[in-house]
Order: structure tokens, then C-alpha cells, then sequence
């Protein structure tokens, strides 16, 4: 026995070792789970707000059965768990859910729009604390931020969202996808974030289309022109930028490799920008979805580096078979 | 230093998990990916709160071969090199006496 039992280790090495002994070099080691489409808030540029509809509620999972597939992504290997929505405070379980996720032990990062955050809600947080909790601040001003989520005193609630998990010392992520509408508040918002200390900071430049393949969402699409603009008014965003599109040039997308996503309504897919084609967990195991189906998928979009086309911003299609 | 009568526990704040033998913690303020051995990792699970020093100090000679007086030693090290990271809190200290 030597007393070395605690040790550094890059990503890389982590994920090379666990590879090593992994299953025909897969491993479902990161995962993204769209637990619900249900939301208190209909962000104009919203994904799965088509799905945001009484009549779709029944058909998404019940608890049970995110109980069930819980357990089989832990056997299967998952460590880190990102539990999305919708908004993920909208499902009456969600706290039970959370609270089985994290007596796994996944790493889960939570995905919200923070209007739901409540002192008792934070409380709770604390006590079963997550990697990261990420939030949406499209604006400083409440107009501008209320025009994207159209829902009235969303700005205050999301601001007492902050604070309350600042106040509780749980890692943060505010974020923000540049919209035609908001355009003016991107650098506003980095500042905004700056200003509160260890709080990270991500823009996001793409819009996808509804899942039901709608496309009137990309009306609010700022043009790669514009979205340069912003980035060059900031250094450290411009080198940000710069250093994606370097990696961009030899990242190869992982997905179905250690990578995987799951809809509300069951569906493992290869990831969320990527739903043509889904594995039904409701009539399947996991293991079986994620090692003899998955692999077969398409993939539309194999390398990211299609995302950053010289000529052009080419939006992710995201159209989904579900539900 | 502290004495086998202390009781420590993990740091909520520190994301953990088994990955088989092993155990990966993450550092989120220094952003390290830290890994536990087999034995550091019996010994963190057992980090509950429940267990004094001296229990930590049994608990790992029932459950690996090895001579008593290396274990403790071992064990004393690597609690006070959780400490020094501020990957497990106090629960019952009684203060800066030596454990041995």
C-alpha cells in the first residue's frame, strides 16, 4: 500500500484510460437529458417550446421510467449528467430525480431559465450541490429580456435566481445566445457577469431550428458579419472566438463515442442538435441503444468544423421524430 | 494535525464518483480532474461523517492487506493531503494535536 492515493489527471489521460477498458471503444461516459419540453417561459427562439403543449405532456417520460434509465446510464458508465429542459423545475418530480442523480454520483450540470429559483429551491441546491447550474440572461434591461422569454416579470425572478445561488457559493454559468433582438446587450451582459466575480460567461451564436422543423425561428439569427462585430468590440471574446475556430478545424464530434442525448419523450440520440434518428429507452435497454444502435445513426454534421464555414454561419438542423 | 477522536467529511462542493475501483473527484475552483486509487478511494467513501479518524484507520485495515502501522501512517497522510485541498471539512475537530 503507498500513500499516493490522490492524483492529477488530465482530460486526456482520463479519457484515454477509461477508453482502454470501455466497450468497442465507446463509452457513454457525458450525457445531455431533455427531461421535459414543458416551460413556464416562451423564448422566442426556443427549440422545444413547439412541444410546450398540454396535449404533448402525457407522452413524456414518467418518473418511473427516468428512474429506470437513471440507473442504467450509471451502470452503463455516465459521469457527467446535464439535465435540461423546457425547464427542468416545471416537472413535479424534479427534485427526485435530481436527488437520486446525485446519490450516483453524476456530475450534473442543470440547464435553467432560473425563474423558478426560489429561496427554498436554492436551499435545496446547496444541500445536494451540482457541477454547475446554467443560466439564460439574454439581457440587462428587463424590456429587452422580457421580449425574448415574453413572459412578464421574468427579469426580476431571473436576477433573484442569481443572487440566491451567489449567496450559496454554487458554481454558475450565465449565458446568452445573440439574437437580432439582444444584439446591443451581448457586451452589456459580459460586463454584467464580469462584475460578479467567479461567475463563467458563455455566448452562444446558434439558433436551431423547432423541433418540429420549423423554421421561422431564424428570423432572429444575427448574420456571421454581426456576430463578428460584437466579438471584435471585446478582446477576450475575439480570442475565444478564435481559438474555437482553430479547434474547429481538427475537433472531431464524439457523439455516440462517449457522448449521448435522450428527448423528453424517451429517445436516446446521437446528440441534441442531431435528432434523425432516436432508440426508443421505453422499449429497450440503454446499453443496447447506446452500443448497437446509436453507432448506426446519421450524422448530419460529422465534424464541427461545418459549423464555422468560411462562407458562412451554417445553423445546426435539429428536427426531431418525437413525439 | 488532529487527533483520532476527529471526524471529517467529504466537501459537498466536490463532485465525486466511483468509476469501478477507483474514484474521480472534480476540483471546480482549480479545475482538475483529481483520481483516487482504489484505497484512497475506500477511504473517501467512507469520509461520511460517521467515522472517527481511528474508524477510518480500522475500516481500511479490515478491507486491505497491509502492516497496521503503514495503514495509519498512510491514512493520517493522506487525510491531512485532503485537508491541505480543502476536499473534506471538519465535522468533530478537537483542535492541532498530533494524530500519532
Amino acid at each position: 500500500m503507498a500513500c499516493d492515493f490522490l492524483s492529477s489527471v488530465t482530460d486526456r489521460e482520463f479519457f484515454k484510460r477509461l477508453v482502454a477498458k470501455s466497450e468497442r471503444g465507446r463509452l457513454p461516459l457525458i450525457g445531455q437529458w431533455e427531461l421535459t419540453c414543458r416551460c413556464n417561459l416562451h423564448c422566442i427562439h426556443c427549440y422545444t417550446d413547439v412541444y410546450n403543449h398540454p396535449q404533448y405532456f402525457p407522452k413524456e417520460l414518467q418518473t418511473e421510467e427516468v428512474l429506470r434509465i437513471l440507473g442504467e446510464l450509471h451502470k452503463g458508465g455516465c459521469l457527467w449528467l446535464t439535465l435540461t429542459g423546457g425547464e427542468i423545475f416545471m416537472r413535479k418530480d424534479f427534485f427526485q430525480i435530481y436527488k437520486v442523480a446525485k446519490d450516483k454520483g453524476f456530475l450534473i450540470t442543470l440547464f435553467t431559465n432560473g425563474s423558478l429559483i426560489t429561496e427554498e429551491v436554492s436551499d435545496f441546491l446547496k444541500e445536494n450541490p451540482p457541477f454547475s447550474v446554467e443560466i439564460s440572461l439574454h439581457a440587462t434591461s428587463k424590456e429587452i429580456f422580457e421580449k425574448v422569454t415574453q413572459g412578464e416579470g421574468s427579469f426580476q425572478k431571473v436576477l433573484r435566481a442569481i443572487n440566491l445561488l451567489l449567496e450559496r457559493n454554487l458554481h454558475l454559468v450565465l449565458k446568452v445566445t445573440g439574437l437580432t433582438v439582444n444584439r446591443d446587450e451581448i457586451l452589456k451582459i459580459r460586463a454584467f457577469v464580469k462584475g460578479l466575480g467567479n461567475v463563467s460567461f458563455k455566448f452562444g451564436e446558434e439558433i436551431r431550428n423547432r423541433l418540429d422543423g420549423s423554421e421561422d425561428v431564424f428570423e432572429y439569427q444575427l448574420s456571421e458579419k454581426e456576430l463578428r462585430e460584437i466579438e471584435e468590440k471585446d478582446p477576450q471574446m475575439l480570442r475565444e472566438k478564435e481559438i474555437q475556430l482553430r479547434e474547429a478545424e481538427t475537433y472531431q464530434c464524439e457523439s455516440g463515442f462517449f457522448n449521448f442525448h435522450i428527448d423528453a419523450y424517451g429517445m436516446l440520440q446521437l446528440c441534441s442538435g442531431n435528432r434523425m434518428k432516436g432508440y426508443d429507452l421505453r422499449k429497450g435497454s440503454f446499453h443496447d441503444g447506446f452500443y448497437n444502435h446509436l453507432p448506426h445513426f446519421p450524422c448530419r454534421f460529422p465534424k464541427k468544423e461545418f459549423m464555422f464555414k468560411k462562407n458562412g454561419f451554417i445553423p445546426i438542423k435539429a428536427v426531431s421524430s418525437t413525439p | 494535525m488532529f487527533r483520532l477522536t476527529d471526524i471529517f467529511e467529504k466537501n459537498g462542493r466536490i463532485p465525486w464518483r466511483r468509476v469501478e475501483e477507483e474514484a474521480i473527484l472534480v476540483d471546480q475552483d482549480e479545475g482538475d480532474l483529481l483520481k483516487l486509487t482504489p484505497v484512497g478511494a475506500a477511504i473517501w467513501e467512507a469520509l461520511d461523517g460517521s467515522r472517527t479518524v481511528q474508524e477510518l484507520i480500522t475500516h481500511i485495515e479490515q478491507n486491505f492487506e497491509a502492516e497496521p502501522k503503514r495503514v495509519k501512517h498512510d491514512v493520517l497522510s493522506f487525510l491531512k493531503k485532503l485537508r491541505r485541498e480543502g476536499l473534506i471539512e471538519p465535522k468533530h475537530f478537537a483542535g492541532a494535536e498530533k494524530g500519532e
